[in-house]
């Protein structure tokens, strides 16, 4: 009720900004818990409080009574209501913040100021029943149907200027959108530029082969050089068609740009908190790439989904899924085993200097009290044995398990004996 | 008072010095002191040393630079490659200094040297950036009274933006050509082969046939969607193309209407009282009805 | 290709030391290109129909297909309009792999003739492009019949002439520098 009576709009974010939601609103329709929530910002009650500390509205709560609009019948607006932080401990967390696509203003080439070139997750809420247009296609600039749509693969991926990387699921969701919108409407004219079409995983080809039955125009080796705009308001598009072995264009109503799949905003702030990692490409960084996919280099820290990369829904499940068992070993037991390559504290040795501790790249290193007096020790649950401590340790308190001074120094005079 | 080396290179002193005529009128009425460079010579064009190599390329436009930062001035050209090809040179000069001490050492031999202070305008973007739309718009004596435009900035002006020391936001959806005829009084409105290649160079050297073909596409696109008084050039060898090679288009009876053209410096100089004779004393396509309009009549 | 040839192209001819005479020369990224296409669909020399255009060339200079890229002429129809350096994805300046070719073809004297030509005019009178006739079109304006360039000072042509003596030009040069 209260989403459709507040008379504030903005922005839909959900929808990238194509069409607008109220200031009283749930944030999209399959939201865990699917309850309305107050925008504080945009709200006409928090706006006119500020500003002369009497509500101007209360619409949400207590309807229009003169026009027989009802306020919340279950009586749950609760202007009073705070933000609250809330501290939890837990043996081990899963980072699956998802990702974010890559928005159009940096194509320049592709004339980004025409509304009527959109990226593919505008495109996925225009052609979503809960979308901005409730599932029918029209184009952002008059509304009108589009009869010829191009879509562009590779933007900002496979780009040195951007990222470097494949994004590995625009392919397979440009063929869909294609399939969605052949089915639905079969006169719509439909031209998908690719460099290569990359269809690897279960049932991919045949989707693919299937698309181009129902037919969808494939152009390859045509990462598409310009979109201009003409006065009529259509889009010319160029592109190269390797298979023609010539350059071609068209006239378009509609250009959807497949734009690159990102990192989320601050995951490396996000990382640094539970001393995880990102990579060059700034995703989290699992331990390996093969034998410990959903590890981070902080212990109890786990990862899945596109906050470790690019990837489709089936990869991002079976790795939830592997992240959640990891989760589990570690956690259900309810005790933890130690590695024995760790490096451990001989407090009455130490000094009490304290160089260790903003070495330790996992955090592992506290200075505690022992017999009266602040030392360092060294957390065995999160100590990964990499030794930096160790070599540090102007008082050579610290044992590093495994490569004791004593048993380095023995391998050094085997080394250089004779 | 600002001082500006006058850049002329090769194709607007001996083909179209109209152009030169236009500039030297509009930095006098802008009260802008022209500097000579004496000893200049060609920027040098793409198809020349910059194809023999590198260090070619960068010591034979550094003896053009290295005249005007003796000088103490910045250079200005009304050619799009003499723009382009300094412009890179300037870049590489900073980028590689393997190159520049090599340019450094034979400059020396000729009792030149460079130290990469010049700076290399266009005059657009020298209009733009150094007079200002504002200035000009106070200076013109003659309105372009609603004047259809379509403009053409040059592909050299335009990239690789990266190398060139200032230019449009976006240039693939150019507007400083657009805004300055529209301050005179114009209309110049976006059309879609706006960034186009007009095909004059080294195509047109070598394919003179391809090259012709290439520029109709864009002109017919031109008269389709704009359908203008004039085409207002950014760039020595696009008019060269739009004027001679529009006329000749014509002889060959391979087009059926005409598009008049000018550089953007004559264009300014006659809003700002020169010569009509003199500032397109070379033009092949009638100017009459452009110029007509420009003085006030309808 | 040959008349009456078969329209094949034997890879095996591929010369690995043309890919790094190409690299040396400038195109020093040649080998990062992905052949995206995107420099395909608005390259001048695509556009008007040459044989062999930006990206083509690319593939081919990959390949070091040193005598097909040579015979053909292509590389000297290019504009140098740098469209495709702006847009390059992989940043490998493709037009820079175009003045690479040249710079090989020049060294074994594979361009053509008016290449030769603009380089004499440049030599002989410091302007590249020197057409005949100027005086009376300069005149028509009103402006002195000879520009106050490198053409109206004897010492600064000679000292220029001395310039580009220290160049390659010195060596390939079919026509006497003195």
């Amino acid at each position: 009720m209260c989403t459709e009576i507040c008379p504030a709009r903005v922005p839909n974010e959900y929808n990238f900004g194509l069409d607008q939601r109220r200031a009283a609103y749930i944030e999209y329709p399959q939201a865990v818990p699917k309850k309305a929530v107050i925008d504080e910002p945009n709200c006409l009650y928090f706006k006119s409080i500020k500003k002369t500390g009497k509500p101007a509205c209360e619409i949400c709560k207590k309807g229009i009574p003169p026009k027989g609009i009802q306020g919340c019948p279950a009586d749950a607006i609760k202007f009073d209501d705070k933000d609250e932080y809330m501290n939890i401990r837990v043996g081990a967390v899963i980072i699956a913040t998802g990702f974010k696509p890559m928005p159009k203003h940096y194509f320049k080439e592709y004339s980004p100021h025409s509304p009527d070139v959109i990226t593919s997750m505008e495109f996925e809420r225009i052609l979503s029943a809960t979308g901005p247009t409730g599932g029918e296609l029209k184009r952002p600039s008059d509304g009108t149907k589009p009869k010829t749509i191009a879509m562009i693969s590779c933007v900002g991926s496979r780009d040195e200027r951007y990222h470097p990387y494949c994004s590995k699921v625009c392919c397979m969701y440009m063929l869909k959108h294609a399939r969605i919108l052949k089915e639905k409407y079969p006169d719509i004219k439909l031209y998908l530029f690719f460099i290569d079409v990359r269809t690897a995983g279960k049932d991919f080809e045949e989707f693919y082969v299937y698309t181009r039955e129902l037919g969808a125009k494939i152009i390859r080796g045509g990462r598409v050089s310009s979109v201009d705009v003409k006065p009529n308001g259509k889009l010319r598009v160029r592109g190269f068609d390797v298979d023609l072995c010539s350059p071609v264009e068209l006239e378009a109503d509609l250009v959807v740009l497949a734009t690159a799949i990102e990192p989320p905003d601050g995951v490396e702030e996000l990382g640094s908190m539970f001393t995880a990692t990102c990579g060059r490409e700034g995703f989290l960084r699992e331990v390996h790439t093969k034998l410990y996919p959903v590890e981070t280099q902080a212990r109890g820290v786990f990862i899945a989904g596109c906050v470790q990369g690019p990837k489709d829904i089936p990869e991002s499940i079976a790795q939830a899924r592997a992240a959640a068992s990891a989760t589990a070993a570690l956690v259900i037991p309810g005790k933890i085993k130690f590695e024995a390559i760790i490096s451990e504290v001989d407090r009455d040795k130490c000094s009490s200097c304290g160089v260790c501790v903003p070495l330790c790249p996992y955090t592992a290193i506290r200075i505690v009290e022992y017999k009266g007096k602040e030392k360092a020790y060294i957390e065995p649950a999160l100590c990964a044995g990499c030794g930096v401590c160790a070599s540090a340790c102007p008082s050579r308190a610290i044992t590093f398990h495994g490569f004791t001074t004593d048993q380095i120094m023995a391998q050094i005079e085997a080394l250089t004996e004779a | 008072m600002q001082k500006i080396g006058i850049f002329l290179g090769c194709n607007i002193p001996f083909n179209r010095p109209d152009i030169e005529y236009s500039m030297r009128f509009l930095l006098k009425e802008l009260g802008v002191e022209i500097v000579e460079l004496e000893g200049a010579t060609c920027c040098p064009a793409y198809g020349t040393m910059p194809s023999l190599g590198l260090l070619e390329w960068a010591v034979a436009s550094a003896w053009n630079l290295s005249i005007a930062e003796e000088k103490g001035v910045d250079m200005l050209t009304g050619c799009g490659s003499c723009y382009g090809v300094q412009n890179e040179a300037n870049y590489y000069l900073k980028k590689h200094p393997e190159i520049k001490e090599q340019v450094d050492k034979i400059l020396a031999k000729v009792g030149r040297k460079y130290d990469g202070t010049v700076k290399v305008w266009n005059v657009i973007n020298f209009i733009y950036e150094k007079i200002g739309l504002d200035t000009l718009k106070q200076k013109i004596k003659y309105n372009l009274n609603g004047l259809k435009c379509a403009v053409q900035t040059g592909c050299h002006n335009l990239w690789p933006s990266k190398a060139f020391p200032s230019g449009e936001d976006n240039t693939f959806f150019p507007k400083r050509l657009r805004e300055i005829c529209e301050i005179m009084g114009g209309v110049a409105p976006h059309y879609s082969t706006i960034t186009d290649c007009c095909g004059m160079g080294a195509l047109r050297s070598n394919a003179p046939e391809k090259s012709l073909a290439l520029f109709k596409k864009k002109l017919d696109v031109i008269k389709e969607e704009l359908d203008p008084d004039l085409a207002v050039i950014g760039c020595s060898s696009c008019l060269l193309q739009f004027d001679a090679g529009q006329a000749l288009l014509i002889e060959q009876k391979k087009l059926n209407y005409k598009i008049p053209a000018l550089h953007l410096a004559q264009l300014t100089a006659i809003a700002l009282g020169a010569e009509v004779e003199k500032a397109t004393a070379m033009a092949s396509i009638p100017l009459n009805g452009v110029i007509t309009k420009i003085k006030g009549g309808n | 290709m040959e008349e009456g040839g078969v329209n094949v192209i034997d890879l095996t001819q591929g010369d690995e030391s043309f890919v790094k005479e190409l690299i040396a020369l400038g195109a020093d990224e040649l080998r990062e290109c992905i052949q995206c296409g995107k420099c395909g669909a608005t390259c001048p020399m695509a556009l008007a129909g040459l044989e062999f255009f930006i990206k083509r060339i690319v593939h081919a200079a990959n390949l070091g297909l040193r005598d097909i890229l040579l015979e053909d002429s292509s590389v000297w129809g290019c504009q140098s309009c740098n469209r495709c350096v702006e847009i390059c994805p992989m940043d490998i300046k493709p037009y820079e792999v175009i003045q690479a070719v040249r710079r090989a073809a020049v060294k074994v004297e594979a361009c053509p003739a008016n290449t030769y030509e603009g380089l004499r005019n440049l030599y002989r009178f410091g302007h590249a492009v020197f057409p005949k006739g100027f005086e009376e079109r300069r005149k028509k304006v009103g402006l002195p019949e000879k520009p106050p360039t490198a053409l109206s000072f004897d010492e600064f042509r000679k000292k220029y002439q001395e310039l580009l003596r220290q160049t390659i030009l010195e060596e390939i040069a079919p026509f006497p520098l003195d």
